[in-house]
């Protein structure tokens, strides 16, 4: 406690200046280690380095960085949305033109594959894998992975030599 | 171990002796400097805290000590530096001002196991929360820590003038704050 003649009413817990001094050196064992890091940037690094990150964001083609930002993300659901509605709208148009009959109702099953690669292939629709990948959940995955069982080896062997820039990959 | 201030300054900035030196250094201050800094954070904790920091600036500076002014002179405005540094910034890390950062520290104080002060004790530091900083130091190193006006002068770089003008124009609010309080005196 305090030993002068007007007190605060403060109080210490028990032992407390008996044991500071062993803090306190501990504590003082770090003034021995060094203060830097070491790390370094090359001169003038930072300047100018917003107008540089905004460029290269600019000219980037990695949409999957962009995709990342929730602004990126409501612009490519847009984008699908667009797609789909465009979609829609050829389908009605050209359902529109033949009478309607039960008999002989489309469904998506109804759909030429190769109709559908040559519309994707073509640009039609307007989507990367990353941007569709937004939209699967895991058990689209899952689904996926089953599905790819199904893929002989002969064809993934001939897809990978095909469009695989480095082939060495491949070498086991 | 008694070391002249002159001579220990000597040893602590001597490459070879410097730790042992600091240790007397810090056994002799501490206490002192514990209260003082105590006076003005109030918590323990924060004082623990902020003690440890002074102990480690006059460490790293004691080289830059030229003995212009008494070493303790100058260990005791590190202490006050350090004190209402802390306090700011704390007080700017939570978006506050340092008066309701003072008034929020006082409402715990009631309840701070390592404050056994009675009803007075308590309305005199509630009093103190009222005053300008340099008011409240005052107060607080003469009244409490019973230093001399001509030790203040040098701590507070403050002429004796100005320092009593401080230190009356604050036992005057503490009456008076402590009256329209009904606190009995």
């Amino acid at each position: 406690m305090e030993k002068n003649k007007y007190t605060t009413g403060f109080k210490i817990p028990e032992g407390y200046f008996e044991e500071f001094d062993a803090r306190m050196f501990e504590k003082l064992k770090e003034e021995v280690l060094p203060k830097d890091s070491g790390f370094r940037v090359p001169n003038h690094y930072f300047d100018g380095l917003e107008q540089k990150i905004l460029q290269s964001e600019k000219t980037s083609t990695w949409k999957v960085l962009r995709a990342e930002s929730p602004k990126n993300k409501i612009s490519n659901k847009k984008t699908v949305l667009y797609a789909l509605t465009g979609i829609a709208a050829t389908l009605a148009i050209v359902l529109s033109l033949y009478p309607f009959d039960d008999t002989n109702s489309y469904s998506f099953e109804d759909l030429n594959e190769t109709a559908v690669s040559t519309y994707i292939q073509d640009g039609e629709l307007n989507l990367t894998i990353d941007d569709l990948a937004m939209y699967l959940q895991d058990e689209d995955f899952d689904a996926l992975a089953v599905s790819s069982k199904t893929i002989s080896e002969e064809n993934l062997s001939e897809y990978l030599l095909k469009n695989l820039d480095d082939t060495t990959l491949l070498i086991k | 171990m008694v070391v002249q201030e002159q001579e220990l300054v000597g040893l602590l900035q001597s490459a070879s002796q410097k730790e042992e030196a600091f240790r007397i250094l810090v056994s002799t201050y501490k206490e002192r400097l514990y209260w003082h800094i105590r006076n003005i954070v109030k918590s323990h904790n924060d004082t623990d805290d902020v003690l440890q920091n002074t102990f480690i600036k006059v460490f790293r500076n004691i080289d830059t000590f030229k003995g212009d002014s008494k070493l303790y002179t100058w260990l005791y405005r590190i202490a006050t530096n350090e004190s209402i540094t802390f306090i700011n910034k704390r007080a700017k890390r939570q978006h506050s001002t340092n008066e309701e950062l003072q008034k929020q520290t006082l409402e715990r104080l009631e309840t701070d196991v390592y404050f056994d002060g009675d009803a007075i004790q308590l309305q005199l530091q509630k009093a103190l929360a009222t005053l300008p900083e340099k008011q409240q130091l005052v107060f607080n190193m003469k009244y409490f820590e019973e230093h001399t006006y001509e030790e203040l002068s040098e701590i507070l770089d403050t002429s004796v003038g100005g320092l009593k003008s401080n230190y009356h124009i604050a036992v005057k609010k503490i009456t008076a704050y402590l009256k329209s309080n009904e606190t009995i005196l």
